[in-house]
């Protein structure tokens, strides 16, 4: 234990140095020892980024990449034990890897990289259904896909309407929202996908993984899209219209949300929604602190912001 | 049946018994983006990148395989361009090939656009990568039916256009900035018929300004992207042992006032 201390003192004083990695370490949990510490980290939209972008990119040189984000990830690991890992899809198209080899390394990579689930993205319908039934076993995680009624098509019992995960005495429910199909997607990839309403979707789940489940928290990961001036469904109306849902982390609209935008749900309650941009340039990182008792008033967090 | 009452009053039990011992927990939340620069991580995961360098040097090799021959350097051009012309023509040619639709009507003629263009291509070497640099988006060919209303809407954007846009199947004079005379496979354009219009997903989105392909009459997917059609055509060619190339044939000109 001291010496975990003192590695965090070592590293904060790093981090009043500027070393931004050091954000990464939990400060609170030295203040509150009762709290129950969950750190999730995710991605969405990484389209096929395997390798960092180019040296000359003019805009993300030698940015991202999978071996680069794995690095961060296994630090924080080594710091925090309870740790998820969770995408919002488009794992696929956007580079030649995909082109070439179909989606298999992007899954294999993920895989190795212990992702705890993703869900389905627009885009992994680019090689069409056959193909994703074939190599979605390079897949050692969950695609957590509530509203595709996949039963007609080759991915008939290959995803799951819902995960629950345990992490220490923390109960996490998953469940995933993927966008309409038809207009956006060529009709001969999504074959006999059918669709299903997100919002009525996510309120037989959510309400499901709340009462039936017990979950503590509860995360959707969607391919929505943030919001539209329209009245497009969205992680916003999401959000706006549920009562249990927790967290929405997003994806499709390559939405950079930095500050993790709070809505209030149908219960009043806050909703936080993530999304973390385009092509795997950045790492979202959220620190969820539980204590076992409601209505108890938290003292504010304590962490150094660089 | 009663199975589902049996759940639903399961769940009303166990709705009601959760909110008597007020049970669940409460959470602060923190949360931020990191970015993945040197500064940030400066390591790779060594381990990961030996996996990944696996796929790399033969994706390495494959890129830098010879696709074709070129027998001269193709550029793009305003008001139409060598490069304009080649890409038009045979994603035009391959959609023919490919679509068979139900009305038996067939494609009249192809618009992509001019920005979609990123690199010329040069005399010699075609690469693979080289393909990717030229069309670097994943857009899907797909077939647009307007009326002819919307048509000529199509023809005063391209008249006012200050750059070449790539078409094929048409021949355009152009005046003062406007449609002059239309061409349309040889037969002069008719406003009172509806037309079938090659494009990308992206610009019958109405991507570039193209607004006149929203709300369209009909949308169909041709079911291959545009770049998937340029190499097929490349790879064909090369096993024929032909090179490509490509002409100006004044498709669009600019009459002096």
């Amino acid at each position: 234990m001291a010496i975990t201390i003192s590695r965090r003192a070592f590293i904060r004083n790093l981090s009043i140095g500027g070393a931004a990695i050091a954000s990464s370490i939990p400060l609170v949990a030295l203040q509150n020892k009762n709290t129950n510490h969950l750190c999730i980290l995710h991605t969405n939209d990484t389209h096929s980024r395997i390798d960092p972008y180019p040296a000359n990119d003019p805009n993300y040189p030698n940015m991202g990449g999978y071996a680069r984000r794995y690095s961060l990830i296994s630090s924080v690991r080594q710091s925090i034990e309870h740790v998820l890992l969770l995408d919002s899809g488009d794992i696929f198209q956007g580079t030649p890897y995909f082109n070439m080899y179909g989606g298999e390394p992007e899954l294999k990579l993920m895989t190795q990289m212990q992702y705890d689930a993703s869900t389905i993205g627009n885009h992994e319908f680019d090689n069409g259904l056959e193909h994703l039934s074939k190599i979605i076993k390079y897949a050692d995680f969950p695609f957590v896909s509530s509203n595709y009624d996949f039963s007609a098509t080759p991915m008939k019992g290959k995803t799951n309407t819902y995960k629950v995960l345990q992490k220490g005495n923390i109960k996490v429910g998953l469940y995933g929202l993927g966008i309409e199909l038809q207009g956006l997607v060529g009709n001969n990839l999504y074959g006999n996908t059918k669709y299903i309403d997100p919002l009525e979707t996510a309120k037989k789940i959510e309400h499901f993984l709340k009462e039936e489940k017990k979950c503590d928290v509860i995360i959707c990961l969607s391919h929505l899209g943030y919001r539209y001036q329209n009245e497009q469904i969205s992680d916003v109306v999401i959000a706006r219209n549920t009562r249990f849902t927790n967290i929405i982390l997003g994806g499709h609209t390559h939405t950079l949300l930095e500050n993790y935008p709070e809505i209030l749900n149908a219960a009043g309650k806050k909703v936080y929604i993530g999304q973390t941009g385009y092509g795997g340039v950045r790492l979202g990182r959220i620190d969820l602190y539980f204590n076992e008792k409601t209505n108890e008033t938290f003292v504010e967090s304590n962490t150094i912001k660089i | 049946m009663a199975r589902k009452r049996s759940i639903f009053l399961l769940s009303l039990i166990v709705f009601f018994a959760t909110s008597c011992t007020n049970q669940s927990k409460e959470f602060t939340f923190e949360g931020k983006l990191i970015l993945l620069d040197t500064l940030n991580v400066p390591e790779l995961d060594t381990e990961l990148d030996e996996i990944i360098q696996l796929y790399r040097s033969d994706l390495e090799e494959e890129m830098n395989r010879i696709l074709v021959y070129s027998d001269m350097v193709l550029e793009k051009g305003t008001p139409e361009g060598p490069l304009n012309n080649f890409v038009a023509d045979l994603v035009f040619d391959k959609a023919n090939e490919l679509y068979f639709p139900s009305d038996n009507l067939p494609i009249d003629f192809c618009l992509l656009n001019y920005g979609g263009l990123r690199v010329p291509l040069p005399k010699g070497d075609i690469t693979y990568s080289r393909v990717y640099e030229l069309l670097p988006f994943e857009n899907q060919m797909v077939v647009i039916m307007l009326s002819g209303v919307k048509t000529r809407e199509l023809f005063e954007y391209l008249a006012s256009s200050s750059v070449g846009m790539p078409v094929s199947g048409i021949k355009l004079t152009i005046k003062n900035s406007l449609p002059h005379s239309i061409l349309i496979n040889g037969k002069i354009f008719d406003e009172n018929r509806n037309y079938k219009i090659l494009t990308s997903d992206y610009l019958a989105g109405g991507g570039d300004n193209m607004n006149f392909f929203l709300n369209p009459i009909q949308y169909e997917y041709v079911g291959m992207k545009v770049r998937d059609a340029i190499i097929e055509h490349m790879q064909v060619k090369h096993e024929n042992g032909e090179k490509i190339s490509a002409k100006l044939d004044q498709r669009i000109t600019i009459l002096n006032d």
